[in-house]
């Protein structure tokens, strides 16, 4: 009946009108949209950071988080140049001595109160050059810090020492807030769990285990900046972040596996890149306690080289994202690293020989001698492969799995262990984060020191005078000769070198590959949403 | 007339019920003091056991309970005088239960603050979890089995005891790995994990759709006990002679079920669902860890892989408490459904 | 608690079929020799000619690390319920048949161990001792033993006032006699469905546990495999559903004859 066929037309067309709309919308929006939008949150998946205190940790989780809330005096771009943060301006006496710095003006802390020279010289004095894991070597470099007047601080150092610069951005020196830390104790200060810092992002609360929500500050000293509105760091599995950035839940996946990598390597409206993880770089070391018999002997560490088949694993338990090591020393560090040095390729027959050799011999069941490997989840695999590949050569290998800040502590507070896995990054400079591997000095009960507790007063002196050595090409010189003596002594066996990417979506977020090489600790500032809003109300 | 007394169908009644020796009102009154006085000593034992444990456990006890943080001397100190490990370990035991006695669980180095503090803090989502899986499994379990006992022999009876038993036999950690890959990666349809979501933080209903996935997940590993049950319940209250007279008045088969059949075979099903509550604090470590729910059980698993001993500590006294509850509160629930029941 | 009772039950039937089916792996799995940790360059192939179920992410295969994860849950599942159905037949006869002390002595202890979950100690044991099969398996035995035990005792009480008893006794026959000759058959029926249903909690403990990453990393485990294969549900689906159906299979088994022998050889609990 012509009458109650009308009202259907119509609703078939109206319906037909909408659902063309939005297709019509979209035409418009996906012309590009260069200029930066404010407003938006953006969800992480890391892992859970711990406390958040900048300047008593180098934890590659904790700084993630507390990169968007504090500033060092300076940043460091994509080449490892050192570019302004806090401070606008330095210069540097004839001598090579002397830094000063120009901070910048009007920058205020979270709770309002200004920022001023002061703060500087408390943090590098009282937490940095003490507490720090890296930076606390420092403070056999620096003789004096004065703080002449609120917007100038000078650095005078004992003797020319050319990485200095490399050395003052966040991840190794940020600057807390002496007003609320002068007189305590910075390990165990409350104010850990509610931190106070200068950044483009202020701390609203933290669930340890769960997540981190943070808030844009809207009185950052850089103008324009921070566009985002908020930032959430949420800590989980990889298995379950993996998930949770395919379900669109998590808009930034930190530290995906290789694995994970490929999977999302090729999907459209999804970024997977190495770009602002160039202060990442690493050769992942397989760590020998050589307190342990028999790890003491070089022999054995030279046999558990060749018996590791590091093609192998960087093929598969990297999945190619990360290669082979080639050297103790990443290749990201051009000027200093060479592939010239002795290689362990895999070898089961020689390495057998120099097991038998060091007397290290076979029982009746064909072990040689038991050992454990601790790992945190991350390293499952190259953990498998490992205890696969020592025990071809009779090295029967119990893996002990255990979580990040567990692991720490066993190996490099209490020293309790006999082999350890993870990541341990030389960033930008070899005296940054190379040295504190192999020298005497650095064994101590601190993180990420020299676990090993490999001490050789020849490599020492080698890494003294290449500090002081102002000529970037006799740099070169020496950390070559450094690589060789290490590749020779194997105190840690390199199995595979390189960055590894992290993963966002560029259809939402935009603004990433501007932070320069550690940008995983500063993306917060310049990332923005690409539905945000035209201008900042 | 309804027997009062119920004599068969109480399989799976908890041990330890002591008779009271008068029913009545000051019978249930007595008995329930009892029961109260016996869940304390019951969690006392639990504690004290707790802690035998962990001075067991290789190492200095102080160390350990330092959760093999690096403690500083002063901390260690501190511990060991508090739980007077000087002293023999009857008296270490006594401190530790007067500690915990007092809601004082310790201090996880791992977190950072009081044990306690954790466990409140994610108790809320451990019990919104819970309470809606045994909602749902009580809900879908119970329909499920009455049908199945209404037509007895059937193809839906057969079906569903089939369902029943294939729903059991899967491992809740995969299925659960299953249902994210599905409906939230795949589809799209239902969120990932956690409570809220990151971006939109809404209200109640963000929370419920984020609790369909893992209070679903749970649900079905208690489902089919309750759809077996639950039939065999009506199984055999429909076979009364009660519900005989009702046929004889001319009442329709659905209406015998409903009235008749069906709130005698229910009492079972309370059992179940309160000596349910180990399953679902077992079932929740591993749902909790696939949905990524900030809850009890995921609370546990980190306190696991961070050898977080005083948090392990603490997790296992609340079960323990938790589970005392739940049976003090099912004695409670039996009395109201039938305050003639004779607790034998 | 006749055999061909038994055989009449189809679950049963069906349940012994699926557990052979397991045990068959498991004895494959050491025949073969193929070893389950050796990787290969193949990784993420789907199921063909070389790797009938496939390889996983670090190229190895998926057929014999099912098999052998076969062997590790039916170490956990059955010598554990076994021996926790001895303890359990013992202190129940002990408790039901001599009561008074004995029995309140069980019955405390047997409230103590149901207090905690199973499984939460189990994990708890295993972060402090580390995850060895042999530690997960006392802690299953050790927990397990009281639900037999109260079950036995429940068995042990109606039955210690029968006639048989009483002529037994007057005829001169001891307690042990005739806890041994009389009450303990009687008993067996019960035990062995009580212990079917273990077995099946077993294996899904120790599977959870290794899923969770603190099982035995020494040894192939189905639920180290799922927890592995989480990652690549869509694009290498063969690394988790064989290990799952696997693990599946043989909980279903275990249920099977469970309800299998409940349903022939107790009265009391027959499906009606």
């Amino acid at each position: 009946m012509p009458r109650s066929r009308f009202p259907r037309v119509v609703v078939t067309t109206v319906l037909l009108v909408l659902l063309a709309l939005p297709a019509a919308s979209n035409v418009a929006e996906t012309a590009p949209a260069p200029k930066p939008r404010y407003g938006g949150t953006l969800v992480v998946a890391a892992g859970d950071p711990g406390p958040l205190n900048p300047a008593i940790t180098s934890s590659g989780q904790a700084h993630p988080v507390t990169g968007q809330m504090f500033n060092g005096l300076i940043r460091l771009d994509r080449y490892f140049e050192p570019k302004p943060d806090l401070a606008l301006r330095w210069s540097v006496s004839k001598d090579g001595r002397t830094f000063t710095f120009n901070l910048a003006p009007n920058v205020r802390w979270h709770d309002g109160r200004p920022f001023s020279s002061a703060d500087v010289k408390f943090t590098y004095e009282e937490v940095l050059l003490k507490l720090h894991p890296r930076t606390r070597t420092l403070a056999d470099v620096i003789e004096r810090i004065s703080a002449p007047s609120r917007n100038v601080v000078v650095f005078r150092l004992k003797q020319r020492y050319a990485p200095f610069l490399t050395w003052l951005d966040e991840d190794n020196g940020a600057i807390l807030p002496r007003h609320l830390y002068q007189g305590s104790d910075p390990l165990t200060n409350p104010v850990n769990l509610r931190p106070v810092g200068t950044g483009p992002f202020k701390f609203e609360s933290y669930t340890p285990g769960d997540r981190v929500v943070l808030v844009r500050n809207p009185n950052y000293f850089k103008q324009g900046l921070p566009r985002l509105d908020r930032l959430v760091f949420r800590a989980m599995q990889s298995a379950q972040a993996a998930q949770a950035f395919d379900a669109g839940e998590v808009d930034l996946y930190m530290f995906p596996s290789g694995q994970d990598a490929l999977r999302f390597l090729n999907r459209p409206g999804i970024t997977v890149t190495e770009r602002g993880r160039e202060g990442a770089a690493r050769v992942v070391p397989l760590i020998l306690n050589l307190k342990r018999s028999p790890f003491g002997d070089v022999r054995v560490r030279r046999a558990i080289a060749y018996a590791l088949d590091v093609e192998f694993i960087a093929r598969t338990a990297y999945a190619g994202v990360l290669r082979p090591a080639k050297s103790p020393l990443t290749r990201f560090i051009p000027w200093a690293y060479t592939s010239k040095v002795q290689q362990y390729p895999h070898n089961t027959a020689r390495s057998n020989a120099l097991l038998d050799e060091a007397g290290v011999r076979r029982g009746g069941n064909g072990v040689r001698f038991r050992t454990s490997l601790i790992y945190d989840a991350g390293f499952s695999r190259q953990a498998e492969l490992i205890k696969t590949q020592l025990g071809d050569v009779g090295i029967e290998v119990d893996l002990r799995l255990m979580d990040m800040n567990s692991w720490v502590r066993r190996l490099y507070i209490e020293k309790d262990f006999d082999m350890g896995y993870t990541n341990f990054t030389h960033p930008a400079d070899p005296d940054v984060g190379w040295k504190r591997i192999y020298v005497c000095s650095n064994i101590v009960q601190a993180p990420f020191t020299n676990g090993s507790q490999y001490c050789n007063p020849q490599v020492d002196a080698l890494f003294e005078q290449a500090a002081r050595e102002l000529d970037r090409r006799k740099r070169g010189e020496l950390y070559r000769r450094l690589q060789r003596k290490l590749a020779s002594d194997v105190p840690v066996i390199p199995i595979a070198d390189g960055i590894g990417p992290w993963i966002y979506r560029n259809s939402e977020f935009r603004g990433f590959g501007n932070a320069g090489s550690k940008e995983q600790f500063a993306f917060g500032e310049k990332v923005w949403w690409t539905k945000g809003s035209t201008s900042r109300r | 007339m309804p027997s009062a007394r119920k004599s068969g169908g109480r399989r799976g009644r908890r041990v330890g019920a002591s008779a009271a020796e008068a029913r009545g009102r000051g019978g249930f009154a007595v008995f329930l003091v009892r029961r109260l006085i016996s869940g304390v000593a019951l969690l006392a034992a639990v504690t004290a056991a707790t802690f035998v444990l962990i001075s067991s456990a290789p190492g200095d006890t102080a160390q350990v309970l330092a959760g093999q943080a690096g403690a500083d001397e002063e901390y260690l100190v501190l511990i060991r005088e508090r739980l007077q490990l000087n002293r023999p370990l009857p008296y270490q035991i006594s401190s530790y239960v007067k500690a915990a006695a007092q809601g004082d669980l310790g201090y996880s180095l791992v977190q950072g603050r009081p044990v306690r503090d954790a466990i409140l803090d994610r108790l809320p989502a451990s019990l919104l979890l819970a309470g809606t899986a045994l909602a749902f499994a009580a809900l879908i379990g119970v329909t499920l089995g009455s049908i199945a006992g209404s037509r007895r022999g059937g193809s839906v009876d057969a079906a569903i005891s089939l369902a029943s038993l294939l729903a059991y036999s899967l491992p809740v950690f995969w299925l659960g790995q299953l249902l994210v890959a599905l409906f939230a990666v795949r589809l799209h349809w239902l969120p990932a994990g956690g409570i809220r979501s990151a971006e939109d933080p809404g209200g109640v209903v963000d929370v419920l759709r984020h609790l369909i996935l893992p209070a679903g997940t749970l649900a079905l590993l208690l489902v089919p006990l309750l759809v077996r049950v639950t039939r065999t319940s009506v199984i055999d209250a429909l076979g009364q002679e009660y519900v005989m007279v009702a046929r004889a008045k001319g009442l329709s088969e659905r209406q015998v079920l409903l009235r008749h059949a069906l709130p005698n075979a229910l009492r079972p099903v309370v059992t179940i669902l309160t000596g349910y509550l180990g399953l679902v604090l077992t079932g929740a470590v591993l749902v909790e860890t696939v949905f990524v729910w900030p809850g009890l059980g995921r609370l546990l698993y980190d306190a696991v892989l961070a050898r977080d001993t005083p948090m392990l500590a603490g997790l296992l006294i609340v079960s323990a408490s938790l589970v005392v509850v739940a049976n003090l509160i099912a004695d409670i629930i039996y009395r109201v459904l039938d305050p003639r029941t004779d607790f034998r | 608690m006749s055999v061909r009772a038994l055989l009449r039950s189809r679950r049963f039937l069906l349940g012994g079929l699926f557990l052979v089916l397991v045990l068959a792996g498991a004895v494959l799995a050491s025949i073969i020799g193929e070893d389950p940790f050796r990787p290969s360059a193949t990784i993420l192939d789907p199921p063909s000619s070389r790797h009938l179920l496939g390889t996983d992410e670090l190229g190895r295969d998926v057929l014999t690390r099912v098999l052998h994860g076969a062997a590790t849950a039916l170490k956990v599942a059955i010598p554990p319920v076994l021996a926790a159905a001895i303890l359990g037949i013992g202190a129940g006869l002990s408790a039901g048949y001599f009561g008074s002390l004995v029995d309140g002595l069980l019955l405390k202890v047997m409230e103590f161990t149901l207090v905690v979950p199973r499984f939460l100690i189990a994990l708890v044991a295993a972060a402090f001792f580390g995850g060895h099969l042999w530690l997960v398996g006392v802690v299953l035995a050790a927990t397990f033993w009281p639900s037999t035990a109260r079950l036995v005792r429940a068995e042990a009480i109606s039955l210690r006032e029968r006639e048989f008893v009483e002529a037994a006794r007057s005829l001169g026959a001891s307690d042990l006699r005739i806890l041994a000759r009389h009450l303990l058959p009687l008993t067996l029926p019960i035990v062995a469905v009580n212990t079917s249903f273990q077995a099946g909690q077993a294996a899904l403990i120790e599977t959870g546990l290794a899923f969770l990453g603190v099982g035995d990393r020494n040894v192939v485990s189905w639920g180290a495999m799922l927890a592995d294969a989480q990652s690549y549900l869509g694009i290498a689906w063969w690394t988790s559903v064989f290990p799952g159906i696997a693990l599946g299979v043989l909980i279903l088994a275990t249920n099977l004859l469970g309800d299998g022998l409940s349903d022939s050889w107790n009265p009391r609990t027959r499906r009606a």
